[in-house]
């Protein structure tokens, strides 16, 4: 498992990557030679042609997404090994791939105010619900259009963090 | 001089009171929740006495239990530092009545400021400019709705034991006025369990400055020039800096003498903050006063050099000002940036969890005030701020980027910070050029398309290099399976339940 794509965030260009040695690896075909430390299991010190760059990633295994920040930049890729991508041609044609939109408590708190019911049509961005937390009361917007299938908690009552507040579909 | 004081708050501030208390040779006694047990504040005092539950209202609330600790311990003062206790009429009265000196204001002129209404009255009875509204706080609906029509719309309702934006509500027509002024009535409600309410003009594009001012107990007050608020987001502070780009000389000393004013007819004493706001002619009007030391203040202290902390002491301490106004000169230009925890990308989501990993290097002149060390954990009880960085330099051109390179060189993991969007905002044309006001983040800057990616050809091969290194890595079962499932944004996957702070913070303390 040495090749890997990465198609980065503001940009079309996937790029192809293969790692072909503990110095040396390839992007797009170009051979760069690099150094890496894991300063901690998620940061990462890599001097690209003597160059330094030290990144916190933060990897998500479901969407394959990078939350990377670079000097306090916050950088969104994509980045798939060939196996990620076989896969994925195996799921397609299956009509895999079911979005989960459900919304969970970000953090302990109170909803102060509950403004969906089951059955309802939401836009995005549209305000769901508000949640008191850290003395700040807090908007939690849909992230797209979608329909309330289930509202598991009534306003006013207090939530633990990752509680299934709202499901949707 | 006191001989020992007790520091009734926690975190940052109550570090910055205690290093100046320990500089002027003055024993410190810190007070702590559950959760603080082991905070780095509660080491680095001198004494430190449990008071309570985590909650601040089952502990950094609870007046008479840091009383009767202030009594215990042998205490002669109490330093409130900001928030909590700090601008709460009673709690300097029940120092005094026992004994305690408060390091503030006399409970008189903490009630007559504290109201908002009072203060107001005050100012125009000293000839200090005000915005047009109510002078009386309000709960019923139809006299504020015929009032709003008086004043002319846009209106602005605050809770009138209000702060911190709590409360606050904008109103541009008379359609939305119900709706707004039932949030507001609530969320004052619930934080400071007062639903009145009261209205006023709302001034369009206007800037947030304040003046620091510091009152001694024999009727001498000096300002110590501006600040300049106006980055905010939701009524917050974010970025602060001194001088600001509007404010000249002339102007300066009529805001300051109007400060002083209010100040002096009030009975202050001690550090005290007169807020304006000032509108797109540069016309200013009063706002309020925060009677107490404001989390802003160190950019006050790098441009005069003063130490406010020990200005306090010593005027709470009966000592006369050492200064004249014509003695307070400033020098460069400074900045601070609030670093919190939140995530700016996601709604500025409060972020919780342990810090990781933390590493920066500050060096050459630049300020941080912190409480929390790597390992630390940011919870949901107390607010989210984690540090303030503050940038002295000669130029503000200078400043700004001495700021700058700090933030990229402060990298902490385990929580999202704000940090990114701090470097975005000192980025953008309107604060390079100074023209910026207190709605400019949300009506504005957040409103902005992102930017295109114009990275160069090494940093795209760095990021993919990286995560694939990464994916590399984690595939082959380098990190065990308690790290990878921190990977996916530590802040959602990590369980609340407090995990073993407790024992690990008395690992460290060990």
């Amino acid at each position: 498992m040495n090749k890997y794509t990465t198609k980065i965030d503001g940009s079309e260009t996937i790029n192809s990557i293969e790692i072909t040695g503990d110095t040396t690896a390839l992007f797009n075909g170009e051979e760069v030679s690099y150094d890496h430390k894991f300063l901690s299991k998620n940061v990462i010190l890599l001097r690209i042609n003597d160059k330094n760059f030290i990144m916190t990633i933060s990897y998500n295994d479901e969407d394959m997404t990078a939350e990377m920040n670079l000097d306090s930049k916050i950088y969104t890729l994509t980045c798939k090994s060939e196996l990620d991508l076989i896969k994925e041609k195996l799921t397609i044609g299956k009509g895999g791939g079911k979005l989960k939109k459900d919304i969970k408590s970000p953090m302990p708190g109170i909803i102060k105010a509950m403004n969906v019911a089951a059955g309802q049509e939401v836009k995005k961005g549209e305000i769901l619900l508000v949640l008191e937390a850290m003395k700040m009361e807090n908007e939690i917007k849909a992230t797209s259009d979608c329909i309330v299938k289930k509202v598991n908690v009534e306003a006013m009552s207090s939530v633990e963090k990752n509680e299934l507040l709202i499901e949707l579909e | 001089m006191f001989k020992k004081i007790l520091i009734a708050n926690r975190g940052e501030i109550a570090i910055r009171i205690i290093t100046t208390a320990k500089e002027m040779g003055i024993q410190t006694v810190a007070v702590y929740s559950d959760f603080d047990r082991y905070s780095l504040f509660t080491k680095l005092a001198d004494e430190a006495y449990h008071i309570g539950e985590s909650p601040s209202s089952k502990s950094y609330l609870l007046a008479d239990r840091i009383i009767e600790t202030a009594k215990k311990c042998g205490a002669e003062a109490i330093h409130p530092g900001y928030g909590f206790l700090s601008e709460r009429g009673f709690f300097a009265k029940m120092c005094k009545d026992n004994g305690i000196k408060f390091i503030g204001p006399g409970h008189e002129a903490i009630d007559l400021l504290g109201s908002k209404t009072e203060a107001k009255l005050l100012a125009i009875k000293n000839e200090v400019p005000v915005v047009p509204g109510t002078e009386k706080p309000l709960t019923d609906f139809s006299l504020i709705n015929k009032i709003a029509k008086d004043i002319g719309y846009p209106v602005l309702i605050k809770a009138s034991a209000g702060g911190g934006g709590k409360g606050m509500r904008v109103v541009n027509e008379e359609a939305d006025l119900e709706s707004s002024l039932r949030t507001a009535q609530s969320e004052a409600k619930s934080s400071f369990g007062d639903d009145s309410v009261f209205i006023e003009k709302y001034i369009e594009s206007p800037r947030h400055i304040e003046i620091q001012v510091l009152a001694d107990e024999h009727g001498n007050v000096v300002h110590l020039g501006e600040r300049e608020c106006s980055m905010q987001r939701r009524h917050q502070k974010i970025i602060e800096e001194t001088p600001s780009v509007i404010i000249d000389e002339k102007l300066r000393n009529e805001m300051g003498e109007c400060a002083k004013r209010i100040v002096k007819a009030a009975g202050y004493s001690n550090a005290g903050t007169v807020e304006f706001i000032v509108d797109k002619d540069n016309k200013f009007y009063f706002l309020e006063v925060n009677t107490r030391l404001q989390v802003e203040h160190p950019i006050t202290e790098l441009r005069t050099g003063l130490d406010l902390v020990r200005e306090q002491l010593k005027i709470a301490s009966g000592e006369k000002l050492s200064l004249k106004q014509e003695d307070i000169t400033f020098t460069g230009h400074t900045i601070e940036c609030r670093i919190c925890a939140e995530d700016s990308l996601n709604n500025f989501m409060p972020s919780t969890g342990k810090i990781t990993f933390m590493n920066k290097f500050l060096g050459n002149g630049m300020r941080e005030d912190t409480g929390i060390l790597e390992g630390d954990e940011i919870s949901v009880y107390y607010d989210p701020m984690i540090s303030k960085l503050v940038a002295h330099d000669s130029t503000r051109e200078e400043a700004i980027a001495k700021m700058k390179r700090a933030l990229k060189e402060y990298r902490i993991e385990g929580i999202k910070t704000n940090i990114p969007f701090l470097l975005q905002l000192l980025d953008c044309k309107e604060f390079i050029d100074g023209n910026y006001h207190t709605q400019f983040i949300e009506k504005e800057f957040l409103k902005r398309e992102p930017e295109k990616l114009t990275e160069d050809k090494d940093t795209l091969a760095a990021l993919s290099i990286a995560a694939s290194l990464f994916k590399k890595n984690k595939s082959a079962g380098i990190f065990n399976n308690n790290h990878v499932s921190n990977f996916n944004n530590n802040h959602k996957a990590n369980n609340h339940t407090p995990s073993n702070w407790v024992k690990k913070r008395a690992e460290n303390f060990r």
